[in-house]
């Protein structure tokens, strides 16, 4: 009783006498509330890349809001966005992404880049393509990170010229949406993705889409000569579709997705039409993925991700190559495929004061499962064989190390080293990253970095048996390697603008690419390890917001990028622009309607000089999308691209024409309710 | 005709909106806490409530931010707090009414005006999404950058008599017109 009167006396004079403390008690723990509450954000902001430029890191990024408003239909045309970055399609189809320059112009198409998918490394080891992928929709996208430069120390072998993150909305921001899209060529599109609370405090998230169209482009130049094809158009048809889901509970998270592609065969292998529309090329990728995060000390965060992946690509093709006098072509049909595991854990610390240490072990096995190529004769006579030799495994080991210390208010350093050794190379191959960011006064900040990174040869690179119409692979070829020196100055003037000017010079050493000297004989190898090729340039970046709403954005690159080949030939690097460049405007005709305009110049590309042929001549597209609310939550784009119809072409892999012929004027009307 | 068609639309002066959701969150869990550290004493206002106006086409924008700043409460807060929306057509409706701050959704320059009015008048806290705003006589605004500082208008907050604490004046940065310190 003595004990509860005691109580009672102590909270009445608490009330009484008390408040002004307890009021300033109740502040500071507001403030304290509120300090943490802000870096609680900064964590938000760093991991949803909001504060790029106040990073040490060389990284772009690009939100699909923007994109959206801008008409950008997929991952593809995105990337066209990123200063540094030059998009083309090659004859077959292939969707072929050059960063600074660094083509090549004759080669099928091995990834100089490494593409990430919701924390997924799309790892491949056959063509190390990843094309197919590129066509996924701005729709499902949150965020999409580039990062320009070698950057193997961050993601292992393959990020020779840099690397690609993509965020989707179903791991991203989780919101739900439902979109369908018609336009030009029969486009037909449609999907959803959203996020379902279930059991426990877990969460569900389901993502699909599907695409068609039936694009086919005025192509009789492309038939050869006394050949007779049912077409006279390109085959540039496509099925693709994407199923993904996402299921988190606690610090356990569960993704699978499968991507297939399907397409015509454009404007054939060779540059020359196909006697029919049927060939096809087809891409599927699937992956599941297993992720566990958790905090292991008070400073310390463990996170443990494992990751299957299964590709396959399936694709026939008519060829005239072997039988060029004849004019009938040969068929020929690849079924290729592998698989590959990943483990990836680190262990990342703040223990140390000023210090964000992350220390981790990465290793993989890809595994050819499947491998035919059949060839079917005009006479009737087949060749059954393999495209690669059997039993080809590759593993990877990997140590590697980052931190980024701030040291003081105005200078904060990244460091990123890493050692991976190729199983298959018998070799270990070092890369590394560091940059310095300097805050050298209010909205005025430098960074200066030196990469170094690595590109093992792929299978088709190394292991390509001698067949008829395929280059024969190399086993004694070695990894090309890339350095780079970059330095990036980023300058806010006010609140509303930024200009930001980058300035690199690159090199790749045992550059890969194709070999034809010894094209007489069949059985030489067709790929070798070149002598070096150099990159220089400067990328400006020009944003302004003058009021809310508004935006204008400009950006200018110029690149000169050498090409020497085997002949000794000197010459600027086919296929790349030295100099593109954009300016979008967005704005608004009401409170519910906006209009943005894109304007994309693309200089002249210079072809290979070899070839006689003329250079792939400049154009400029201008883009406008219109955008409204339908009702609450739905909106309709409707956009036109390439208004004026300019010709866009781009490189000829052959030089059989003076450009691969894309498409003019074209339309779209997209619907998006948000769920 | 290209250069005619690009020149009319540089020199339109109409708006639209572009929205990040993750500086959404940021804002949804910031701006509350800020509001706590708000002790201007106003007529007849018991309760915290933060009204978020919006452009009739950002409605969406807004339901999302209301439910975000309703899920990140600080608990201290939580039963006395009230957020609501309201578009900027509709600033002195009874959404608005008996709201201590104004969460500024990006709008046309003469809402944002009329809002800060109305703000200056009944000594309301005002946060702007876009830090461009402060140009236009918002008090509040977040820097995002390695960190994330609250921006305060200086010049804003003594318009409008408002009594912030000292507390939140050591987090935050001034702006004073002509800069940011």
């Amino acid at each position: 009783m003595s004990k509860r009167l005691l109580g009672l006396l102590v909270a009445v004079s608490s009330l009484l006498f008390g408040t002004t403390s307890d009021t300033k008690t109740s502040q500071t723990s507001a403030g304290n509330d509120l300090i943490g509450v802000l870096n609680e954000s900064a964590s938000i902001a760093s991991e949803h890349r909001l504060n790029v430029d106040d990073t040490p890191e060389f990284v772009t990024v690009w939100h699909r809001q923007e994109l959206r408003a801008l008409g950008v239909k997929d991952l593809f045309e995105a990337l066209s966005l990123v200063p540094g970055i030059q998009t083309s399609v090659m004859q077959n189809g292939i969707k072929k992404v050059v960063m600074r320059g660094f083509n090549n112009p004759d080669n099928f198409t091995f990834d100089r880049f490494k593409l990430i998918v919701d924390g997924h490394i799309v790892q491949t080891a056959i063509f190390q393509n990843t094309g197919y992928y590129l066509n996924y929709p701005i729709e499902l996208i949150d965020r999409i990170e580039v990062i320009l430069g070698p950057a193997s120390a961050l993601v292992t072998s393959g990020a020779l010229t840099g690397v690609i993150k993509v965020t989707t909305r179903v791991r991203g921001n989780r919101e739900g949406a439902l979109f369908a899209r018609i336009g030009s060529y029969d486009e037909i599109m449609g999907g959803f993705c959203e996020t379902y609370p279930v059991d426990d405090g877990g969460s569900l998230g389901v993502e699909y889409y599907y695409r068609v169209h039936d694009r086919s482009l005025e192509a009789s130049d492309y038939i050869l000569e006394n050949s007779s094809p049912a077409i006279s158009e390109s085959s540039e048809w496509l099925r693709d579709y994407s199923f993904a889901t996402n299921y988190r509970e606690g610090n356990f998270q569960f993704s699978a997705r499968t991507k297939r592609q399907v397409h015509g065969n454009y404007f054939g292998w060779e540059e020359h039409l196909e006697m029919s529309d049927e060939p096809s090329m087809a891409n599927r990728y699937l992956y599941l993925q297993g992720q566990y995060n958790s905090d292991i000390g008070p400073k310390e965060r463990v996170h443990v991700q494992l990751d299957y992946s299964h590709y396959k690509f399936d694709s026939t093709a008519q060829s005239y190559i072997e039988t060029p006098e004849s004019a009938i072509p040969y068929e020929f049909a690849l079924y290729l495929s592998e698989e590959t595991w990943q483990l990836n854990t680190h262990v990342a610390t703040e223990r140390f004061e000023s210090h964000s240490l992350k220390a981790g072990i990465y290793i993989s096995e890809t595994r050819q499962i499947g491998d035919r190529f059949d060839i079917l004769y005009p006479n009737g006579s087949t060749l059954n064989t393999k495209l690669v030799h059997s039993g080809l495994t590759r593993n990877i080991s990997s140590l590697y190390l980052n931190d980024i210390v701030a040291l003081n208010d105005a200078a904060d350093i990244h460091l990123g080293i890493r050692y991976d050794y190729m199983s298959d190379m018998k070799k270990g191959y070092f890369s590394a990253n560091t940059s310095f960011l300097f805050r050298l006064k209010e909205g005025l900040s430098l960074k200066i970095g030196y990469g170094h990174a690595f590109r093992t040869p792929s299978w088709v690179e190394l292991y390509t048996y001698p067949n008829p119409g395929v280059r024969t692979g190399d086993s004694n070829l070695e990894a090309e390697e890339s350095d780079i020196i970059e330095g990036s100055l980023i300058y806010r003037p006010s609140l509303n603008s930024r200009l930001l000017v980058n300035i690199y010079r690159s090199r790749i050493r045992n550059l890969l690419d194709i070999f034809e000297n010894p094209r007489s004989d069949p059985d030489a190898p067709g790929y070798a390890n070149l002598p070096s090729r150099f990159s220089n340039g400067f990328e400006l970046e020009y944003r302004l917001k003058p009021t809310p709403g508004h935006t204008l954005g400009a950006a200018y690159s110029y690149n000169g990028t050498n090409y020497t080949t085997e002949y000794g030939t000197s010459q600027p690097m086919p296929g790349v622009a030295r100099k593109n460049g954009y300016v979008y405007y967005i704005l608004g005709l009401d409170a519910s309607s906006t209009l943005s305009a894109y304007l994309r110049y693309m200089g002249s590309r210079t072809v290979n000089l070899d070839t006689n042929r003329n250079d792939v001549p400049s154009y400029t597209t201008l883009d406008l999308t219109y955008s409204f609310s339908v009702v609450e939550g739905a909106k309709l784009f409707m956009g036109v691209k390439n208004i004026f119809d300019e010709f866009v072409a781009d490189l000829s892999y052959y030089g059989r024409h003076d450009g691969i012929v894309r498409p003019g004027r074209r339309w779209f009307v997209t619907f998006e309710y948000q769920l | 005709m290209r250069c005619t068609l690009f020149l009319i639309m540089l020199c339109s002066s109409l708006h639209p909106y572009i929205y990040n959701d993750s500086l959404l969150l940021i804002y949804a869990k910031v701006v509350p806490r800020i509001m706590v550290l708000d002790h201007t004493q106003r007529n007849g206002t018991q309760k915290r409530k933060l009204c978020i106006l919006y452009e009739k086409g950002d409605g969406p924008i807004a339901v999302k931010l209301r439910d975000l700043v309703r899920q990140n409460l600080p608990s201290q807060v939580k039963k006395s707090f009230i957020v609501d929306i309201s578009s900027y057509d509709e600033t002195e409706s009874k959404n608005c009414i008996g709201s201590t701050a104004l969460m500024l959704l990006d709008a046309r320059t003469e809402k944002i005006d009329k809002a800060l009015k109305l703000a200056n008048r009944h000594r309301l806290l005002t946060f702007s999404y876009s830090n461009s705003l402060l140009e236009n006589g918002a008090a509040v605004s977040l820097l995002v950058g390695k960190e994330i500082y609250p921006v305060i208008n200086i010049n804003a907050v003594k318009r409008s008599s408002l009594k912030l604490d000292t507390a939140l004046f050591q987090i935050a940065r001034i702006y004073d017109g002509s800069g940011i310190r």
